[in-house]
C-alpha cells in the first residue's frame, strides 16, 4: 500500500527536475497527480505517459491560466488534496544590471503566482476540511545569495507565506510546510556549469566540497521530503521548513 | 533509498519509558527493528536495561551489551526524559546539574557509546530528540530550555563532524504533548513517523532541527 493512496495531487513546474522526481514518487506512493508546467510540451507529455498522471499545463504567473487550471484539475480528478508549489524561475544577474522586469518575472511566477494558485485551491480544501500545501523553497531562501536578488527574495517570501499561511490554515485541518533544497542534480546544474565556463562533472565536484553529506542531492531527495510532508504526520509541522541539504545550512529560519 | 537503508535491524532508544520513546520503540519495532530500550526500571524493548545515562561507563557497556545481543546498531534515538522548572534563579545547583546530565550528559553519552562502530561501519542514524520550549522561549523555563537547547547545537555540530563517514546526526524538537485545544498537541506517533521518515528516507538530512511542534512554535 502506498503512503498517499487515491490522494488527488498537483504539482507545479513538474515537467523536469526536483518536479518531475516528486510526481513519480507521488505517483508510486499510489497518488493521482496533475502535472503543472508552462506549457504542454514534450517533456510535460513525457512526465505524464510515464506514470499515468493529468497534464495540467498554465503559466503560473498567469491568474486567469491558474483558475482555468485548477478548475480542470479538480472536474478530472476530484478536489485537490495536496499541493506542491514547485514552479520556479530563477536569473542570476547582479541586482543593479538586471532589467527590473526580468527581476519581476521571478516574483510574478515564484511568490504571486504560487498565491494565486493557493487561493484557487483552498475553496475545495476547505470544503473538505483538510489538505496539505508544500512549498518549495530553497538552501539560498534563508542564505541569500549574491546575483541571484530576485530570486531568493522570492524563496525566503516563501518560508515567511509558509509560516504565516501555517497558523491561519491549521485550524481548518490545512497543514502547509515548506522544503528547502540543498544543491540538488537537476537540468539547472547544467546552466551553473555554462555559466562557470566549467563541465557538468566538475560543477557537480565543486558543490559536493561545500555538503557535509559530500555529495549534492538527488530529486528523490526531495521527493520523498514532500511525500512525508503529504502524509497525516505533516500535522506536527504547521508552517516550519524542513531542509534536505546534506548539511550544508543548519540554521533554523 | 538503497544507500539510506540500514544493512542491519538493530536499533538503540535511550530515555525508553517515557511516551514518546515508546511510541518511537513501537515504530521502529513494527519497520523490523530488534530495538535495545535504555532508561529506567520501566524501559521497554526487545532487550530492556535499567541505566543511569549520565554515566558514561553504564551507557557504553549497556550498548555492548545490546550490540551483542542484538546486533550491530544501525539507528540511535536518544530521549531523555526529565522535566525540571523553576524561575531563573531558583533553582538548586544539583538540580540543573541533573537536568543537564540527562539531556546533553545523556544525549552525548550514547552518541559516545554507538557513533564510533557505526563510523566503522560506514553507516548509521541518530536522531536526538530536543523540545519546542529550546526554540520558543517560555517565561519559568529557562534550566529546561537551556538543558534542551544545548542538544540542537551538540547535534548540528557533532552531525558535521560524522557526515562525510555515513552517519546522519538530526534532531527533532518535540512539542508539547498536551495543550487546548487538544489539536494543538503533538502526538507520539508523530515523533516516531518523524524518525522513520528520517531513518527511511532522510538521506540527505545532515544536523538539521525539525520542530514537530504542531502549532506551538512555527
Amino acid at each position: 500500500m502506498g503512503k498517499l493512496d487515491g490522494m488527488v495531487c498537483l504539482v507545479t513546474g513538474a515537467a523536469q527536475g526536483m518536479g518531475r522526481g516528486m510526481v513519480l514518487r507521488m505517483a508510486h506512493e499510489g497518488a493521482r497527480v496533475a502535472v503543472n508546467d508552462v506549457s504542454d510540451d514534450d517533456r510535460l507529455k513525457g512526465v505524464v505517459g510515464e506514470m499515468g498522471g493529468f497534464p495540467a499545463p498554465a503559466n503560473i504567473a498567469d491568474p486567469v491560466a491558474v483558475r482555468r487550471m485548477v478548475s480542470d484539475v479538480e472536474a478530472s480528478l476530484g478536489p485537490i488534496e495536496v499541493l506542491v508549489c514547485n514552479a520556479a524561475r530563477m536569473t542570476m544577474m547582479p541586482f543593479l544590471e538586471e532589467p527590473p522586469e526580468q527581476w519581476w518575472e521571478q516574483i510574478d511566477v515564484n511568490l504571486t503566482g504560487h498565491m494565486d494558485v493557493i487561493t484557487a485551491v483552498l475553496p475545495h480544501m476547505r470544503r473538505l476540511g483538510r489538505g496539505r500545501i508544500v512549498i518549495i523553497s530553497s538552501l539560498w531562501g534563508p542564505t541569500g545569495w549574491e546575483n541571484a536578488s530576485g530570486y531568493t527574495a522570492t524563496k525566503s517570501g516563501l518560508i515567511s507565506l509558509g509560516r504565516a499561511l501555517g497558523r491561519e490554515l491549521a485550524p481548518e485541518g490545512i497543514y502547509v510546510t515548506v522544503v528547502a533544497p540543498g544543491i540538488t542534480d537537476t537540468p539547472q546544474l547544467q546552466v551553473d556549469a555554462d555559466d562557470a565556463g566549467v563541465t557538468l562533472e566538475e560543477i557537480h565536484a565543486t558543490y559536493a566540497k561545500n555538503i557535509p553529506a559530500g555529495r549534492i542531492g538527488i530529486p528523490e531527495d526531495i521527493a520523498r521530503t514532500v511525500v512525508f510532508l503529504s502524509t497525516e504526520s505533516a500535522r506536527a509541522y504547521v508552517g516550519q521548513t524542513i531542509q534536505p541539504n546534506g548539511g550544508e545550512v543548519r540554521s533554523s529560519m | 533509498m538503497s544507500t539510506g537503508e540500514p544493512s542491519t535491524r538493530a536499533a538503540l532508544v535511550t530515555g525508553a519509558s517515557g511516551v514518546v520513546a515508546r511510541a518511537i520503540v513501537a515504530r521502529l519495532q513494527a519497520d523490523g527493528f530488534l530495538v535495545g530500550g535504555l532508561g529506567g526500571e520501566d524501559a521497554v524493548g526487545d532487550l530492556a536495561l535499567a541505566v543511569d545515562l549520565t554515566d558514561r561507563g553504564q551507557t557504553v557497556a549497556a550498548a555492548e551489551r545490546v550490540t551483542r545481543e542484538l546486533g550491530p546498531i544501525s539507528v540511535l534515538v536518544t530521549a531523555p526524559a526529565l522535566h525540571d522548572a523553576a524561575p531563573f534563579g531558583e533553582m538548586d545547583p544539583d538540580r540543573w546539574k541533573r537536568l543537564l546530565m540527562t539531556h546533553l550528559g545523556g544525549s552525548a553519552n550514547a552518541c559516545a557509546a554507538v557513533v564510533p562502530a557505526m563510523v566503522l561501519a560506514g553507516h548509521g542514524t541518530v536522531v536526538t530528540l530536543s523540545s519546542w520550549m529550546a526554540l520558543a522561549g517560555i517565561p519559568g523555563e529557562a534550566y529546561y530550555a537551556a538543558a534542551t537547547g544545548s542538544i540542537l547545537a551538540f547535534t548540528k555540530s557533532f552531525a558535521l563532524e560524522v557526515a562525510r563517514k555515513g552517519v546522519r546526526v538530526n534532531c527533532i524538537a518535540v512539542g508539547p504533548l498536551e495543550a487546548t485545544p487538544p489539536n494543538a498537541a503533538v502526538r507520539p506517533a508523530e515523533i516516531a513517523d518523524t524518525v522513520a521518515f528520517l531513518v527511511e528516507d532522510g538521506d540527505f538530512f545532515v544536523g538539521q532541527v525539525l520542530c514537530a511542534a504542531a502549532g506551538a512554535v512555527v
